[in-house]
């Protein structure tokens, strides 16, 4: 269960936007699918970046930034370091089996002995992503195609959210629960990227709050986020209703761009409502995975007669690791990229 | 002598004559009826002259025979688990809660959500069922002394010791200095 973007970003180089474990192999799916390519991840992997701290988008991160020796690590603005080290070392003091504390104080410890070595924290990390900030920019001359990575957010607005969140993760953890998803995800760390002539945007999981200068009303008002259109579009949110944007259509994306979104189970998302309305903007829309066909395990038949005479309704969260790739001449706008669908990955409209 | 009240070691108590157990199974480690040839007696039913004129063949025919039970600590319940998982409590409903749940028992297998009674639940851990809480959950069989098999299914909610305000203000003063070091 989870999402990993991976963008080619011309020279070789690489950036990895979350991460997830793939349910066959046991490792990160950034490190599978890199070293199936044959990918030197130590020197060419430039950008790790996690967008939020849900289990969904971070299971494997510090093993992919611990491979990736010479990339910078990106996280949210929006939650104040001092705060997040702190619910990170209570959480993973009390409660080791939680991801998302367990893989930040992993990426912290890789952090400190990169510094430690005498490596700049603004080659190492953590940069902190904000609304219209560059990341990462691979402008030289001797590159035949540039490329240019900016955060569109978290907005300004959103930093009291997120020190709420913290103050009752930390209150969560003193009470030895796991801290629980409250409240629309506006947090996340939106990413446009410009390779050569082409714009990518990837959604992470912001959601839309109409009225707010917050999530994707901040993105689209904004005068000083980079221009252009984008033609590819991971969706955010997986597909669900409260992350849809219309302005986003308009204003962000080009006609009928190919969109790409992940699953996410425990939420039964995406509905059949959320691929209608995105296949009536385009029909480019590509599932990694279907939920519809996870499987469960075959047990013991006393073991099934028991969860049966419970009603227990048990459901698989997580089948095979689907894949989707677009492959496109970063120096043609109109060129028709290659598609690849991987292991239950499907084209959705008809 | 016998006296009318005695204790013996089951095992020693068990001789050709006295054949009143009625649960063979237990033949070996407790005997909980009259001995068979008392009842005999009892009923004038006893015609063996052996019986009559040997020393239990004289003691009173209600005589009672209590028996040492086996120590809880040589329990021959045996309980084993087919399957186990850990649990993280995801919604708390009216008369069900929704849980995701980890295979303790084959890491390899994927992740699942599932709905449970309340019931499921005992009276003690119930306080300890709230969102973001984690319990341990295992089905197996369970063979009773006897030789019975039960299947159980056992749901038991982790707890964990009061977190001290001191450790909390250490493990933050570490989280501290550690940020202060990443952002120098």
């Amino acid at each position: 269960m989870g999402e990993c973007v991976l963008v080619h970003v011309g020279e070789g180089d690489w950036i990895v936007v979350d991460s997830c474990i793939d349910s066959q192999s046991g490792q990160p799916v950034a490190l599978n699918y890199l070293g199936s390519l044959g990918v030197d991840v130590a020197s060419q992997v430039k950008l790790v970046v996690a967008t939020h701290w849900h289990d969904d988008h971070i299971r494997g991160l510090a093993a992919t930034l611990r491979a990736a020796a010479s990339a910078k690590f990106v996280d949210s603005a929006a939650y104040g370091f001092q705060d997040l080290l702190r619910v990170v070392e209570l959480g993973n003091t009390t409660a080791p089996g939680s991801s998302a504390t367990r893989e930040y104080a992993d990426i912290v410890r890789i952090l400190e002995e990169r510094q430690g070595k005498g490596e700049k924290r603004e080659a190492v990390g953590p940069v902190r992503a904000l609304a219209n900030r560059k990341l990462l920019s691979l402008t030289s001359t001797g590159r035949s195609v540039s490329a240019e990575v900016f955060s569109l957010s978290p907005a300004d607005g959103v930093f009291s959210r997120a020190e709420a969140e913290l103050r009752e993760a930390l209150s969560a953890i003193k009470r030895r629960r796991r801290p629980r998803r409250r409240g629309p995800n506006q947090l996340s760390v939106v990413l446009w990227l410009t390779v050569g002539v082409l714009n990518v945007l990837l959604g992470a999981d912001l959601e839309h709050v109409p009225g707010t200068t917050e999530g994707w009303q901040a993105i689209v008002g904004s005068v000083e986020r980079p221009v252009g259109r984008a033609r590819f579009f991971k969706v955010p949110h997986h597909g669900s209703k409260n992350a849809d944007c219309p302005a986003c259509w308009t204003d962000l994306l080009v006609e009928q761009p190919f969109v790409i979104l992940t699953p996410y189970s425990p939420s039964m998302l995406p509905k059949h409502e959320d691929i209608t309305r995105l296949c009536g903007r385009t029909p480019r829309v590509f599932l990694t995975s279907d939920p519809g066909r996870y499987r469960l395990p075959r047990r013991d038949n006393a073991v099934e007669k028991t969860l049966r005479e419970l009603s227990a309704k048990p459901r698989a969260l997580v089948g095979q690791m689907g894949h989707v790739r677009l492959r496109s001449d970063a120096r043609s706008a109109d060129q028709e990229p290659v598609l690849l669908l991987r292991n239950g990955a499907q084209q959705q409209c008809a | 002598m016998l006296t009318s009240t005695s204790v013996r070691d089951p095992v020693a108590a068990l001789g050709s004559r006295e054949v009143g157990v009625l649960f063979p199974a237990f033949e070996k480690e407790f005997l909980v009826r009259h001995p068979l040839i008392a009842m005999k007696t009892r009923f004038g039913l006893n015609t063996d002259e052996d019986t009559k004129s040997s020393p239990q063949g004289q003691r009173a025919p209600s005589e009672d025979i209590l028996v040492r039970l086996p120590s809880l600590r040589k329990s021959k319940w045996k309980v084993k688990v087919l399957q186990r998982w850990i649990g993280e409590v995801e919604q708390v409903k009216a008369e069900r809660f929704v849980a995701m749940l980890v295979d303790a028992t084959n890491s390899r297998n994927p992740p699942e959500q599932v709905e449970l009674d309340l019931e499921e639940v005992s009276e003690s851990d119930l306080p300890l069922l709230a969102e973001g809480a984690t319990f341990y959950w295992s089905i197996g069989y369970r063979d009773t002394p006897g030789g019975q098999r039960q299947r159980i299914s056992t749901i038991r909610f982790a707890r964990h010791p009061r977190l001290k305000e001191a450790d909390v203000q250490q493990i933050f003063s570490q989280a501290d200095l550690l940020a202060a070091y990443l952002q120098k």
